[in-house]
């Protein structure tokens, strides 16, 4: 009877466990990984995001542009930025989810970095996955370009970022942090009236992405005389009840958060105006999901545009609702890293051979006289981004929807 | 002239009664959350001496349940039911269903040590196992994505609204959740105080082996002991939801490592210790928020607990145990 209920268990968790493998298998949808070296014939690049997880709105956002992308390059379709008389290699994704982990992020690195025909790896998407993952791939000689992660650090190495990423292998086709603290700083006082003297309550979220963004934000607002309420709170930690009380008790005529959970804005937000606080909003990128916030006049400043709005690309956006459903707008920078990578492959392989590090070294060859985004597009040496968009400010509408009010 | 000092560090906003009584509430209603959470340590370490370190995954799939059931229901902003039959109906769901995954990890996970005599660490490592895998199992099952209960959607937003009685300002959604843990741990106190269960209960924790003898099924008091303490975490699961909105599958781990320095400073295995505990370390928290930092409330938190137990080891309420020779 002993052994047959220990069999018993033992199936029980046996059976979980392959139930909760093809489950994480599916939703993954990562490829399986071949053993062949790199090719011209049809290039393979790593795909990373966060498609899982409290970040996954984005990271789907972000899948699907890049496999719109693929798809159109493959077929050879049009593509803003990319010259009729380029010979585009064909390409072939792996994908992998990060689930904006920095551990999951690294594992990710290792097995695209054993993977001889990954040439180039699109991602990571969050600051913090490239600095654990960003040192795998380069040890790897793979170059990789990022649609989002925004934090000054990676591109300077007199920082402990800069220093392991190291410049010539990361990348990004978006600016950084230093822009967006500049940018939502000068919004505030300048457009939302700010005065020196006033309060302003800034919040992080005890992360690698919102701590350093919201200390220089509030080096900004001091230097414009403002007083600043620094706050800090971890995301896991969901209890803004007193922080609320606290932004409404001193008078802040604004608050300004920065984190990677949306929801949590949502709920800060409900519980501020549930206190009475009358103020402005302002969150950053990390909040852009029209999902899960939505609280009417709220402001949130992004890196992406609005790409609705981009006359060029109506077809390509209607193209992207018709197989995918609506854009939140965030993956459209992904598209143009993946669009750097294709071109700088095509490059490489114009004598029939490729090396990941002629990828590297074409990558800052790519000139895009004009991209999905509507700018031109070219890397610094420093791997940050030359031309692109600065930050775009959105306001969220009595229907939930998020409305540009002042493009980047 | 300290006190002077003291005064000129505030804000004169942070002077104010109405700022003191907020952070009070806040502080009570976060402390009733910790409080529900902490009695199922300390019921289940006072009978077993158990740590029992899956019970903050029971309260995350309590917060689940109710989740489920609040969105079957139509959500909060449409519900097909009276807001009161839903906030039941949640409850009831979550409480029965977290105490049934209580008696199921029970029965699995440590039953089988504790009839094999297993050294004290073995259940300890085993409840970290049921931990890690019940995590991994809702992060795979329901997603790592932050499922909202959007409190401010129910009944329009009037039970998230703060009323005031005088200097007094209090939400009915703060009364909800203060009023259900007091009328939960009301309960508790005379299912142990005044049934036979509950006296079998205490037996059992008083000495194991000897409420055996006595003709106690041991067994059947540890399994009531761990579908009442589940529950309880259910029930505090659901108030989480409603009271913070948000809930994922490490919201239990959070909560959970409080609730347990909670039942460690009321001492462990102290139903009332636990409540106090419990109470104690949300208005520490609502405090270090509203009068000092954000940055600092877990500093300031833990700072207590060891600060406390260092002046007193065996917490509030907490007994000695006795030199056995």
């Amino acid at each position: 009877m002993k052994k047959l209920r220990a069999v018993l268990g033992a199936a029980i968790v046996l059976g979980i466990a392959a139930a909760a493998a093809s489950v994480a298998g599916a939703k993954t949808g990562s490829t399986a990984v071949t053993a062949a070296g790199p090719s011209c014939k049809k290039a393979t690049i790593g795909v990373t995001g966060p498609f899982t997880g409290p970040a996954a709105s984005a990271g789907i956002d972000q899948r699907n542009w890049a496999d719109l992308f693929v798809s159109y390059w493959n077929s050879g379709k049009p593509i803003p930025g990319t010259p009729k008389s380029l010979k585009r290699v064909k390409l072939a994704e792996i994908k992998a989810d990060t689930q904006l982990n920095p551990q999951v992020a690294a594992t990710v690195a290792v097995q695209l970095r054993a993977n001889k025909a990954v040439l180039a790896v699109v991602g990571f998407s969050g600051s913090q996955e490239n600095v654990a993952g960003g040192p795998i791939l380069r040890r790897g000689g793979l170059a990789f370009v990022s649609g989002s992660a925004t934090r000054a650090s990676l591109t300077d190495p007199s920082t402990p970022d800069g220093h392991v990423l190291s410049n010539g292998f990361f990348h990004r086709v978006v600016p950084n942090d230093n822009a967006q603290a500049a940018v939502d700083v000068t919004f505030l006082t300048k457009k939302l009236g700010i005065k020196a003297g006033e309060t302003v309550m800034t919040v992080d979220q005890a992360e690698a992405y919102s701590v350093p963004l919201i200390t220089l934000a509030t080096q900004l607002l001091q230097k414009a005389g403002v007083k600043v309420d620094r706050q800090s709170q971890p995301a896991t930690q969901t209890d803004f009840t007193s922080l609320a009380q606290k932004a409404v008790a001193e008078g802040a005529k604004a608050v300004m958060f920065a984190g990677q959970v949306a929801s949590n804005a949502q709920l800060f937000l409900q519980q501020l105006k549930a206190d009475g606080f009358n103020g402005k909003w302002i969150s950053t990128d990390g909040t852009f999901d029209s999902s899960k916030f939505t609280v009417p006049g709220a402001y949130i400043s992004s890196f992406s545009l609005d790409v609705h709005q981009v006359k060029a690309d109506a077809a390509i956006v209607a193209d992207f609702k018709k197989r995918y459903g609506d854009t939140i707008s965030f993956g459209a920078p992904t598209w143009v890293a993946t669009q750097m990578i294709a071109h700088a492959i095509s490059l490489a392989c114009a004598d029939g051979r490729v090396t990941r590090s002629e990828v590297r070294a074409d990558l800052n060859k790519v000139k895009l006289s004009t991209s999905l985004l509507g700018r031109p597009i070219a890397f610094q040496k420093s791997g940050d981004v030359q031309g692109g968009i600065s930050f775009t400010i959105f306001q969220i509408g009595s229907d939930g929807k998020y409305n540009v009010v002042q493009p980047g | 002239m300290h006190a002077l000092h003291l005064v000129g560090y505030f804000e004169p906003f942070q002077l104010t009664w109405r700022y003191l009584f907020a952070q009070l509430v806040a502080g009570l209603t976060l402390g009733s959350l910790y409080a529900l959470m902490a009695l199922g340590y300390s019921m289940v370490y006072g009978i077993l001496k158990l740590l029992n370190f899956a019970h903050g995954e029971v309260f995350m799939i309590g917060s689940y349940i109710g989740y489920f059931v609040l969105t079957a229901l139509g959500g909060s902003a449409n519900p097909s039911v009276p807001v009161a039959l839903l906030l039941v109906l949640m409850f009831g769901a979550a409480m029965i269903g977290s105490g049934v995954l209580g008696v199921v990890v029970e029965r699995f996970a440590y039953r089988p040590l504790r009839r094999a005599h297993a050294p004290r660490i073995a259940p300890l490592i085993s409840a970290l196992g049921v931990s890690f895998c019940l995590q991994q199992l809702a992060s795979i099952f329901f997603t790592t994505q932050y499922k909202q209960y959007d409190p401010f959607g129910l009944s329009g937003g009037t039970l998230t609204t703060p009323f005031s009685i005088g200097a007094f300002q209090i939400s009915w959604m703060q009364l909800i959740v203060i009023l259900t843990a007091a009328f939960l741990m009301v309960v508790l106190t005379q299912l142990v105080t005044r049934t036979q269960i509950g006296r079998a209960m205490r037996a059992t924790s008083y000495d194991l082996e000897a409420a055996a003898m006595m003709g106690i099924d041991v067994d059947r008091v540890v399994v009531f002991t761990f579908f009442v303490g589940s529950a309880l975490a259910g029930a505090g699961g659901v108030m989480n939801g409603l009271y913070l909105s948000n809930t994922f599958p490490l919201v239990g781990f959070n909560v959970g490592l409080i609730a347990f320095t909670a039942a460690v400073v009321g001492g462990i295995g102290s139903i009332p210790g636990a409540m106090l505990g419990g109470l104690a370390i949300g208005l520490a928290k609502a405090f270090a928020i509203g009068y000092w930092s954000s940055a600092y409330q877990d500093v300031i938190v833990f700072c207590i607990l060891i600060v406390f137990l260092l002046i007193r080891p065996s917490g509030i309420f907490g007994v000695p145990a006795p030199e056995k020779v």
